[in-house]
């Protein structure tokens, strides 16, 4: 080949310089920063306080104006009394039926609708998740909870397909409604817990309105997606035939979603388990509340039944709801229209195949009648009898945990303590004058995206200073960084063998169900009792917490590398190590960043729950909002988590988008 | 999923919830239908019918032991001696105020006056507003203090006091990862007046605070440490359910005096804490509404010992808060009758 001609080399001695001042201009900038700051250090040591907005300020005399003018205003005579009345007796209701249901119909018409929607091992699951939840001697409570969770997720759904389906059709509200859905996802509930009870009172009403604000963004978000991702063709197609818009969202988009949308119906159900214990302080009642009896009174084992039971409730109800979202109606139909021809043709029928053909209604029946049995022979209520007590054998093992981990623990504790999270801390909080820390927070964002985000962020980290929050927010973004870290590097490791094995994957996915779904109050007093109180208890929940959307995404973003690329790796005689390292790894890294980015929000929704062993920051500030009544506290502290939340996730959703 | 099976799905499930429903409310019929399990779903669990004009009587009940059992031994006399349906709402302290002010909770029968909402929610709904009224004192008197456990003060009997906490060498044996070279002093529940950090200061010890951010956390903590003898100096109070499953001592601070907890006084607090005089509020309308309930309510009062009979009885005997209520009244006809109104 020819020697490079000189025009050729101008412009990659440009590019190198175009590179060189990429990386340049944000460190001179950051240096520039960090000069004006010692020029200015009365300003810059500290947040300056006088630039508070006085936010707290405002929602607190918003929230007096409201106690005191609650019972003359129009505002609650004519609507929040009316609709709180409404949904008290909406739930109930539902209560009473099933509280007043024979036991053995309820685990009936579970096991029915699992042998319907997926065959004998959903009804299996149904039927024996159902019977747990009463050897534990939980019924009453287990339906109190199911009847608060369908009413919440039907009223989400309601409100949310609606505004899915506009935000599909109108780019305009789904810009405007998307930092709102973000805020609600990641604003703690305990933030909102007390004004909510200010307008909807207690019990029932409060505890759905504030489980529907926390589940319905997935309704909205699935929904959207689901129609916005219905290919253009068949839209075209059905415009070209004439029809109208409304006819093309029935008929063709809301369709073509609908397995989009009933992954957002499952999402739905899940979050808005997430928040049954949060929901028993406002006096919901149900298995929330024996989480909140139990924690007080150190009883793990108690706590832990309670949370089994909203795990199995959740395993049941994600497993009927994915079964539904198998059903499709598309198929349905061309299928019947072939059985009606088939039928006109008078096709002779084998009797053997007939038992075949019809088996899943003969094993309906068969449900059908041992329910029928079950409710002749027993009592309404669930027998007392029959009890299959947990909380000893868990005390028990908390007790042993106690006892003979703590010299493992112990040092571990100190060691992320002492080396990982105060130094950490210390460098954002109290040696980086703030306005580095939010250059060098635009500067990342300008080099993974561009100026727009770093202006975002900019504003966004300026924002924390404004609430009043500066050194709290460096304290939680310090524990954030910290447990993310920790977060990744055990769950790329599972995640990866998971991914290699189908046993693994199948003998993991009970633990990260349970990981993912038991209310993480369960966690806190053994967490506490092995690693002291402080901000490592938090962090190991959080971990917890996190851990599995981490492996599972992993295992998926990996799984789904195409198999030829694996396949010519193979061919071409590489040990499965260094397919692993060098094909799949590599062609997964989009997924996997997308996964930290689930772990990083995973991470922030635990702020509040870390603040309640130790955890200081903005969590401790949050549960001070809610336990001393003050709302502009608690609702400021929301609001600087809602930021961090959006900062983080736009970052690594840039960096994500960079990958691929 | 088979177009079959969706197909019976479709025909199947209504007919067979309506058969089964059905076939369970005939046998309901039959027989006389089993009571509900007991203390089972007591959060509002059966919406109760209003009976012959009496409204309902909502009480709140908050998730210590103390809480449950004043509001056990209620409930049973209301509707035993009195006819009321009471329904019982489990509820977090700090978010009883409105509904007790709106009447979703008719009352409220322990309340600390040590809780940073509950001066609040005097000033604001009791002497404010007036929406809701108070019912005077419970008779229980509660107590805040700085607690060690009875080991730490058998090993080091200097630290009984406050003055064994200006040693630095006592003090440190509390010393954690979180506080370095200073001991821990662990705060608990955020919810409390805490004046630690300046009774401290003032004091001249060398602790630091950790605020442990819930009373669950606080316990578990001292539990792990009372598991292996390890000091641990922390915020707790009496009656507490937890002195009966540990020896704990209060460490002597210098006595409480009302100038110590002045207003002029501010940052400058070096004493213990005052008497917690536990008090009962109720909905202002109730009067109207329930007077009989309502002068009950007014007349109730349990000392301390009969409060720390029966939360024993539930912490230590394993009986239900609502066992221990009907032990307790079984066997104190002299004082319960004194609550009924002439």
């Amino acid at each position: 080949m020819a020697a490079p001609s000189p025009t050729l080399t101008r412009p990659i001695a440009s590019a190198g310089l175009a590179r060189a001042a990429r990386w340049l201009g944000p460190i001179g900038l950051l240096a520039g920063v960090y000069i004006a700051c010692l020029l200015f250090p009365s300003l810059t040591d500290t947040f300056p306080a006088q630039w508070n907005l006085g936010m707290r300020e405002a929602v607190d005399d918003f929230s007096r104006w409201v106690t005191s003018n609650r019972l003359s205003h129009p505002a609650f005579a004519y609507f929040f009394d009316p609709l709180s009345a409404a949904l008290d007796a909406f739930v109930r209701a539902v209560e009473n039926a099933l509280l007043g249901a024979h036991w053995a119909v309820i685990i009936g018409v579970t096991a029915l609708a699992g042998w319907l929607l997926g065959g004998w091992r959903l009804a299996l699951v149904g039927a024996l998740g159902f019977f747990a939840c009463g050897l534990m001697g939980l019924w009453p409570q287990t339906m109190q909870t199911l009847a608060l969770m369908n009413v919440s997720v039907f009223i989400a759904l309601l409100i949310g397909i609606p505004l899915g389906v506009v935000c599909a059709l109108s780019n305009r509200f789904d810009r405007f409604l998307r930092p709102i859905l973000d805020a609600m996802q990641v604003m703690p509930a305990f933030v909102y817990l007390i004004p909510v009870v200010l307008f909807f009172g207690v019990a029932r009403a409060p505890a759905i309105v504030a489980t529907v604000i926390y589940a319905i963004p997935p309704a909205v978000r699935l929904t959207n997606l689901g129609i916005r991702e219905v290919q253009p063709a068949a839209v075209e197609a059905a415009r070209a035939f004439g029809s109208t818009r409304w006819q093309i969202l029935r008929k063709v988009q809301l369709p073509l979603a609908l397995p989009a949308i009933m992954a957002g119906v499952n999402q739905t159900i899940m979050m808005a388990l997430g928040i049954v214990v949060i929901a028993a302080m406002v006096g919901a009642g149900g298995l929330g509340r024996e989480v909140y009896l139990a924690l007080q009174r150190l009883q793990v084992g108690r706590a832990f039944e309670a949370g089994l039971a909203i795990v199995l409730i959740a395993i049941i109800l994600d497993r009927l709801s994915e079964g539904l979202s198998r059903i499709d109606l598309t198929q349905y139909s061309i299928r019947k229209t072939q059985d009606a021809g088939r039928k006109a043709q008078n096709v002779k029928r084998n009797p053997a195949s007939y038992v075949l053909r019809h088996s899943s209604l003969i094993g309906a029946l068969a449900i059908i009648l041992v329910t029928a049995l079950c409710v002749l022979a027993f009592q309404d209520a669930f027998p007392d009898a029959w009890r299959l007590p947990l909380r000893e054998p868990v005390d028990g093992l908390v007790r042993w945990m106690r006892d003979n981990l703590f010299f493992i623990t112990r040092p571990l504790s100190d060691f992320i303590t002492l080396y990982l999270l105060n130094p950490f801390r210390d460098l954002l909080r109290d040696v980086i004058p703030w306005p580095v820390v939010i250059a060098a927070v635009a500067v990342v964002a300008y080099l993974v995206s561009g100026w727009r985000l770093a202006l975002g962020c900019a504003l966004g980290m300026f924002m924390l200073g404004l609430l009043g929050m500066w050194p709290q927010s460096m304290d939680t973004l310090s524990q954030v960084l910290v447990t993310t870290a920790i977060t990744v590097l055990l769950a790329l490791p599972v995640g990866i063998l998971a991914s290699q094995s189908d046993g693994v994957r199948r003998a993991l996915r009970p633990v990260l169900d349970f990981l993912q779904t038991v209310p993480t109050f369960v966690f806190l007093v053994p967490v506490v009792m092995l690693f002291n109180i402080g901000r490592v208890p938090g962090i190991i929940a959080s971990v917890l917490y996190a851990i599995p959307v981490g492996i599972r995404l992993v295992d998926l973003g990996i799984r789904q590398v195409s198999p030829e690329a694996v396949e010519a790796a193979t061919a071409f005689g590489s040990t499965r190590a260094q397919t692993i390292v060098k094909v799949q790894l590599p062609l997964a890294k989009p997924a996997i960043v997308l996964s930290i980015n689930q772990m990083i929000m995973m991470v922030l929704a635990m702020v509040v729950i870390a603040g309640m062993v130790g955890g200081a920051g903005l969590g401790l500030e949050a549960v001070i909002g809610l336990t001393r009544s003050e709302t502009g506290i608690g609702i400021s502290a929301g609001l600087c988590i809602v930021v961090l939340a959006m900062i983080l996730d736009r970052i690594t959703q840039a960096w994500a988008a960079r990958q691929s | 999923m088979s177009e079959k099976r969706f197909h019976a799905l479709v025909w199947l499930l209504p007919w067979a919830m309506v058969t089964l429903m059905a076939l369970a409310a005939c046998r309901q019929a039959a027989p006389a239908a089993p009571a509900a399990p007991a203390e089972a779903p007591a959060a509002t669990a059966a919406p109760a019918q209003p009976s012959a004009e009496k409204p309902i009587i909502k009480l709140a009940e908050n998730p210590w032991t103390g809480s449950s059992v004043n509001v056990y031994v209620a409930k049973q006399l209301l509707e035993e001696k009195l006819g009321y349906t009471v329904e019982i709402v489990t509820i977090d302290e700090n978010a009883q105020w409105p509904a007790v002010a709106k009447g979703d909770i008719s009352a409220i029968l322990e309340i600390w006056p040590s809780g940073e909402t509950h001066q609040k929610g005097l000033k604001q709904y009791v002497e404010g507003d007036k929406t809701v009224v108070h019912l005077g004192e419970l008779g229980v008197v509660g107590k805040i203090s700085w607690y060690v456990p009875k080991y730490v003060v058998d090993a080091h009997p200097e630290l009984a006091t406050w003055e064994g906490f200006k040693n630095p060498e006592l003090a440190k044996l509390f010393a954690t990862a979180e506080t370095g070279d200073a001991g821990q002093f662990l705060a608990g529940d955020p919810s409390w007046v805490q004046y630690d950090e300046e009774i401290i200061k003032n004091l001249g010890l060398n602790l630091k605070v950790v605020r442990a951010g819930s009373e669950q956390a606080l316990l578990a903590a001292l539990d792990s440490a009372y598991s292996r003898k390890e000091p641990i100096l922390f915020y707790l109070w009496t009656p507490h359910s937890i002195h009966n499953k540990y020896e704990l001592v209060p460490v002597k601070l210098p006595e409480y005096t009302d100038e110590c907890y002045s207003e002029a006084n501010v940052g400058k607090k070096a004493c213990d804490y005052p008497k917690d005089v536990l008090f009962k509020v109720a909905n202002a309308k109730l009067k109207e509404t329930a007077p009989d309930a309502f002068q009950f309510l007014a007349n109730m009062k349990l000392t301390d010992a009969d409060q720390i009979s029966m939360i024993a009885d539930v912490e230590l005997n394993g009986k239900t808060p609502a066992e221990a209520a009907k032990a307790w009244i079984e066997k104190n006809e002299a004082v319960w009758s004194q609550w009924l109104p002439k």
